[in-house]
C-alpha cells in the first residue's frame, strides 16, 4: 500500500463552486438555549433539527440549556437553572425549565421574522415570560430586533409568585397578562470573522431579585441599567463563545455549541465498498443438476459466512431449491436497514447457482423473523448499472411479514451459549421538582449476559459508583454543596431473564423475569402487533413488580404493584413518530402518556414525552405530571464507522413513582420495526452502498 | 483490509466448487487482486515483508511496469491524497477500481458513475440525456439526494501533461455544468480514444475526483 501526497495547486481552480445567494446572518444563541440576544430573545429560528447545548451565567444564576428546533417554525428548549445564594437560607434552586419559542412569520426581504415565546411556561411563575418579537436583517450584518414582554418580560413590580400554585401545569389563563414592557436589541457581525457584538435594552426588571423577598440576602447584584452589551466569538471547534456586560454592574458569560443530525461530521460516514454484483452465465441459467449434491445449503451457508461476517451478518437458516433461495440472516453492523439486504444479496450472486433466480432474503432480529424482502435476480443484476437502478429497484423488491415457522429450512444455529461483558461508565443525572440540587452520579457499570439461544437471555448489570452527588447523602440545603467520592459500594441494578419470540405472522412476544430493574423485581412481558407495511401497531405490556430493598442485593420489601399499558404506535412518514400509551403506573395511577420523536434515518432521534395521571397535585408533588425528553445519537454518526451503538440519554422530571412505567427489559417495538417498511424504505440508498 | 478480501474470494470459490456448486463466470470473478499489486511494488523495491503497509511510497515508473493488472491513481480534492485503485470489474462497459482502503470507483465512458466506500457516495448517475444530468448521492441523514444539473462541452486545446514519469499531449476537453445551486466543471485530458487524466465533480461532499490512468 503506498499513498502519495499531493498539494493540489493551481488545479483547485477548476472549482466553480457558489453557494445559493444566502449570506443571511446565522442565528446566535442567547444566555437561553435558543435563538437570541444576550437575555432578551429574537425572532430568529435555528436550523431544522439543531440541536442546541449552551451554558450561560451571571449574577446568582446559572443555567444550562439544551434547544431542538422540533419544527422549522417551532423550537423547544429545557434548561436547568441554578440560583445559589437563593431564599432566607442562602441555598441554591434548581429548577428545571421549559421554553417554547413559535416563528409566526419568516424573514422576507422587507417583512422582519416575528416569533411568539414562553418561557417557563410550566413553571410556577418566577421566571414565567411571554413575548411577541420582530427580527430583520439589515445589509447581512445587522440584526435589529423588537418586541413586546408580559410577565418576567413585562412591566412588573409585583412578586409573580402565588404560593398557592404548584407548577409543572398549563396555565393558559394567565399567559401574556398584565403590564407589557418593551425590549429589543441589535446584533453587529464585524469584519473580525466570527465576532459580533450585541447590545440590548432588557424589559427585565429583576423585581423579585433585587427589591422583593430575597432582600434579607444581599441582592446578586445591582440592576443600574436597563442596557447589556456583549462580544460573541464563534471559534473555529463549532464553539461560540459570549462575555457581557449585564445591567451596567456586572459580567456575564456564555457558551454555546450545537450539532445537526443533517449536517454531516467532517468525516461522514465511511463502510467498506461492497463486492460487485456478480453477473450470471447465460448458458448455466437452465442446469439444475447441483441440486442432486449432498448438503447444499450446508455448503452455501459456510461460503457466505466469511462474506458476510465482514459486515457482520450471520446466517441463520437457508432454503434452496432450483430456482430460488431463501435465507434469514441476523446482525449487520449497519444502523441503516436497507443495507443488511444489500450486502447479502451481493453476497449471494457470487454464491448461488445461475439457475436462482429469486433471492428472499429474511431478518432474524432477537430471535424474531421479522420480514423478507424478495429479490429478482436478473433485475439486482440490472440495476446496479442502470442509470436509475436505486429507485427503481426500491419499487422492485418487495418487503413483507416474514411467515411463521416456514418448513424446508436448513438452521444453523449459531455460537450458543454465547457469553459477554462489557465495562463502561455511566453517568446518571436526577432531577427533582422541588428545588433541589440534582442527584450526579458518575461510576462503572459491568453487564455480564448468557445467552442460550437467540431468544433466551439472561443478564446482570452492576454499577459501582464512583462519585455521588446524591442529594440525599449529606446536607445539601446550605450553601455547602459537594460532591462525595462514594465508598465504592456496588449496586445490583438488574439480574435478570429476557425471553422473546414471534407469535404470529404479525405479532411479537416477550416476557422477563427477576430482578427487573434498580427498585423492583417480578415479572413482566409485552405483547406488539405490527405489521410490516403498516404505519401503525399496537401493543401491551403487563408486570407485577415487588419492590426491592435499596441497601441489598436481593431482599424485598413488603410493597407490590400491578402495572400495564396499552400503546398505540404510529410511524407518520415524515420523520415523526407518535406512541400513546394508557394504562396503570407503577404508583397505582391510571393515565396516560404522549411522547413524540423526531427521527432521522441515520439513527438520530429527539423526542418528548409527558404523562398525566389522576394523582392529585399533592401526592404527584410539584411537578404534577412527568415530563422530558429523549435524545438518542448513533455512536457511528459521531465517528464515521459503522457501529449499532447508540448514545441516549433521556432527562425526565421527577417527583416519585407517579406516572412512572416499569420498562420492559429488551426494546420489542426496536426490534420487531427495525427492518420493516419505514425503516427499509428511509434508508434505501445503503441498500446499494 | 484489502488482503482479507482476496482470502475471501478465494476460499468461497474452493469451497463451492468442490461441492459443485458452480459460481458464475462473468469476467469479474477473481479480480480482487490487490495482493499481486503489492507483491509487485515489493518486488520492485526488493523487499518481500509486508512491514511497509501503510508507509509512504514514491510511485514510479518502475513499480507501475511491473504491475500487470490495469491500475488508475485516483485523488479526491478534500483529501488530497493519492491513493492507487485496481481494476476490480469490468461489466457492461463499467469498469469498478477497488482501493487498499476498500473504496470502489465505477467508471463507464470515462465518467465517474459510482463511488462505494466513501462518505456520502455518489450513488447513481444518469448521463443519458448529455446536457441534463442526474447525480444521486447519499447525504448525512442517510437519505438520497438528487442534483440536477445542465452541461455543455467544449475542446478547449492540446495540453501537455505528466503521470508518473511518463508525458503525454493531449487534447483538454471541458464540461461546464450548472444547476440552481451549483456548478462545477469536468475537465479530461485525452488522446485519441484514451482518457489519460479527468477531473470530475463527484458530490457536494467531496468536489472532484482526479484520475489518472497509469497503464
Amino acid at each position: 500500500m503506498f499513498r502519495e501526497k499531493l498539494i493540489l495547486g493551481a488545479a483547485a481552480s477548476a472549482l466553480v463552486m457558489s453557494g445559493p445567494a444566502t449570506a443571511d446572518m446565522d442565528p446566535s444563541i442567547g444566555f437561553y438555549g435558543t435563538a437570541g440576544l444576550i437575555e432578551m430573545p429574537t425572532a430568529d429560528m435555528l436550523p431544522d433539527a439543531e440541536l442546541s447545548i449552551s451554558y450561560s451565567e451571571f449574577a446568582n444564576a446559572e443555567n444550562i440549556a439544551v434547544g431542538f428546533q422540533f419544527l422549522p417554525q417551532l423550537s423547544m428548549t429545557y434548561r436547568i437553572q441554578r440560583l445559589s445564594s437563593f431564599g432566607f437560607d442562602g441555598g441554591s434552586r434548581y429548577d428545571g425549565i421549559w421554553d417554547i419559542n413559535y416563528q409566526i412569520l419568516p424573514e422576507g426581504e422587507y417583512a422582519p421574522a416575528v416569533l411568539i415565546g414562553l418561557r417557563d411556561f410550566l413553571g410556577t411563575g418566577e421566571t414565567a415570560g411571554q413575548y411577541i418579537v420582530a427580527t430583520k436583517t439589515i445589509a447581512d450584518q445587522l440584526k435589529l430586533s423588537v418586541g413586546v414582554g408580559w410577565g418576567r418580560l413585562g412591566d412588573t413590580d409585583e412578586d409573580q409568585t402565588d404560593p398557592d400554585i404548584s407548577g409543572g401545569s398549563l396555565r393558559l389563563d394567565e399567559y401574556f397578562t398584565g403590564d407589557t414592557a418593551v425590549f429589543g436589541g441589535v446584533e453587529w457581525k464585524t469584519p473580525i470573522k466570527g465576532v459580533s457584538l450585541k447590545a440590548e435594552y432588557s424589559s427585565d426588571r429583576y423585581f423579585q431579585e433585587n427589591e422583593a423577598f430575597i432582600a434579607t440576602n444581599p441582592p446578586a447584584f445591582d440592576r443600574k441599567s436597563d442596557w447589556n452589551y456583549g462580544l460573541e466569538w464563534q471559534t473555529p471547534l463549532s464553539l461560540n463563545v459570549g462575555i457581557y456586560q449585564m445591567y451596567g454592574d456586572t459580567v456575564g458569560v456564555r457558551i454555546a455549541t450545537s450539532l445537526n443530525p443533517r449536517r454531516p461530521r467532517p468525516q461522514g460516514y465511511i463502510v467498506p465498498a461492497p463486492l460487485p454484483v456478480q453477473p450470471r452465465d447465460q448458458a448455466a441459467r437452465s442446469d439444475l443438476s447441483w441440486l442432486e449434491r449432498p448438503n447444499v445449503e450446508t455448503v452455501a451457508a459456510n461460503a457466505l459466512r466469511r462474506t458476510l461476517a465482514q459486515d457482520g451478518i450471520r446466517v441463520t437458516k437457508i432454503k434452496l431449491t432450483g430456482r430460488q433461495v431463501d435465507i434469514y440472516v441476523t446482525g449487520g453492523r449497519s444502523i441503516a436497514a436497507a443495507r443488511t439486504f444489500g450486502r447479502v444479496a451481493r453476497a449471494l450472486t457470487y454464491v448461488m447457482p445461475e439457475s436462482v433466480e429469486t433471492f428472499v432474503i429474511g431478518i432474524n432480529n432477537a430471535g424474531m423473523e421479522t420480514v423478507t424482502m424478495k429479490i429478482n435476480r436478473t433485475q439486482f443484476e440490472a440495476f446496479e448499472l442502470s442509470p436509475d437502478g436505486v429507485q427503481q429497484s426500491a419499487r422492485s423488491f418487495e418487503l413483507g411479514d416474514a411467515p411463521l415457522n416456514p418448513p424446508g429450512f436448513t438452521a444453523f444455529p449459531g455460537d450458543f451459549p454465547r457469553f459477554r461483558w462489557s465495562i463502561r461508565p455511566y453517568l446518571n443525572i436526577t432531577l427533582f421538582s422541588d428545588g433541589d440540587q440534582p442527584d450526579v452520579n458518575v461510576g462503572l457499570s459491568g453487564s455480564m449476559s448468557y445467552q442460550t439461544s437467540e431468544k433466551l437471555r439472561f443478564q446482570t448489570t452492576v454499577r459501582v459508583p464512583v462519585i455521588d452527588g446524591d442529594s440525599d447523602s449529606g446536607d445539601n440545603a446550605g450553601p455547602n454543596e459537594s460532591i462525595y467520592f462514594t465508598e465504592f459500594e456496588p449496586t445490583l441494578v438488574n439480574l435478570r431473564g429476557t425471553y422473546t419470540t414471534k407469535l404470529g405472522e404479525q405479532l411479537y412476544g416477550t416476557v422477563s423475569a427477576g430482578l427487573l430493574a434498580t427498585k423492583w423485581a417480578g415479572i413482566a412481558g409485552e405483547i406488539i402487533w405490527k405489521p410490516a407495511a403498516q404505519r401503525w401497531g399496537v401493543g401491551f405490556e403487563v408486570g407485577h413488580v415487588v419492590r426491592r430493598d435499596q441497601d441489598t442485593f436481593f431482599e424485598l420489601e413488603d410493597e407490590d404493584a400491578t402495572t400495564g399499558h396499552l400503546t398505540y404506535y404510529y410511524d407518520a412518514r415524515n420523520g415523526f413518530d407518535y406512541e400513546v400509551s394508557a394504562g396503570r403506573y407503577l404508583a397505582g395511577d391510571w393515565g396516560t402518556t404522549v411522547a413524540v420523536d423526531r427521527a432521522f434515518d441515520n439513527g438520530w432521534v429527539v423526542g418528548l414525552f409527558a404523562t398525566v395521571t389522576d394523582l392529585t397535585a399533592e401526592e404527584f408533588g410539584s411537578g404534577r405530571f412527568q415530563k422530558g425528553f429523549r435524545i438518542a445519537i448513533p455512536l457511528g454518526w459521531a465517528i464515521g464507522t459503522q457501529t449499532r451503538r447508540v448514545i441516549g440519554s433521556s432527562i425526565a422530571s421527577t417527583s416519585g413513582e407517579g406516572g412512572s412505567k416499569l420498562g420492559i427489559p429488551g426494546n420489542l417495538y426496536g426490534s420487531v420495526t427495525s427492518h420493516q417498511t419505514d425503516a427499509v424504505s428511509g434508508t434505501w440508498g445503503t441498500f446499494w452502498q | 483490509m484489502m488482503i482479507r478480501k482476496i482470502l475471501i474470494t478465494a476460499p468461497l470459490i474452493v469451497a463451492l466448487s468442490g461441492c459443485g456448486i458452480n459460481i458464475g463466470t462473468g469476467s469479474a470473478r477473481g479480480n480482487f487482486g490487490f495482493n499481486t499489486i503489492r507483491d509487485n511494488i515489493q518486488a520492485a523495491r526488493g523487499r518481500n515483508t509486508p512491514q511497509e503497509e501503510g508507509a509512504q511510497t514514491k510511485l514510479t515508473r518502475d513499480v507501475v511496469n511491473g504491475i500487470n493488472r490495469q491500475i488508475v491513481q485516483i485523488s479526491l480534492s478534500k483529501y488530497g491524497t493519492k491513493t492507487v485503485f485496481t481494476r476490480a470489474a469490468v461489466r457492461q462497459g463499467a469498469v469498478t477500481y477497488l482501493s487498499p482502503q476498500k473504496q470502489t470507483v465505477t467508471v463507464q465512458g470515462g465518467r465517474v458513475i459510482r463511488t462505494r466506500g466513501l462518505p456520502f457516495d455518489l450513488l447513481e448517475t444518469d448521463f443519458r440525456n448529455d446536457a441534463d444530468r442526474v447525480y444521486r448521492y447519499l447525504n448525512a441523514a442517510n437519505n438520497i439526494t438528487e442534483l440536477r444539473v445542465s452541461c455543455s462541452r467544449e475542446t478547449v486545446g492540446t495540453e501537455a501533461i505528466e503521470i508518473v514519469e511518463r508525458s503525454y499531449t493531449t487534447t483538454l476537453v471541458e464540461e461546464v455544468c450548472r444547476s440552481s445551486g451549483v456548478a462545477f466543471k469536468n475537465r479530461f485530458w485525452t488522446q485519441g480514444s484514451t482518457i489519460w487524466k479527468s477531473e470530475q465533480w463527484i458530490g457536494p461532499n467531496h468536489g472532484f475526483a482526479t484520475i489518472e490512468k497509469l497503464n
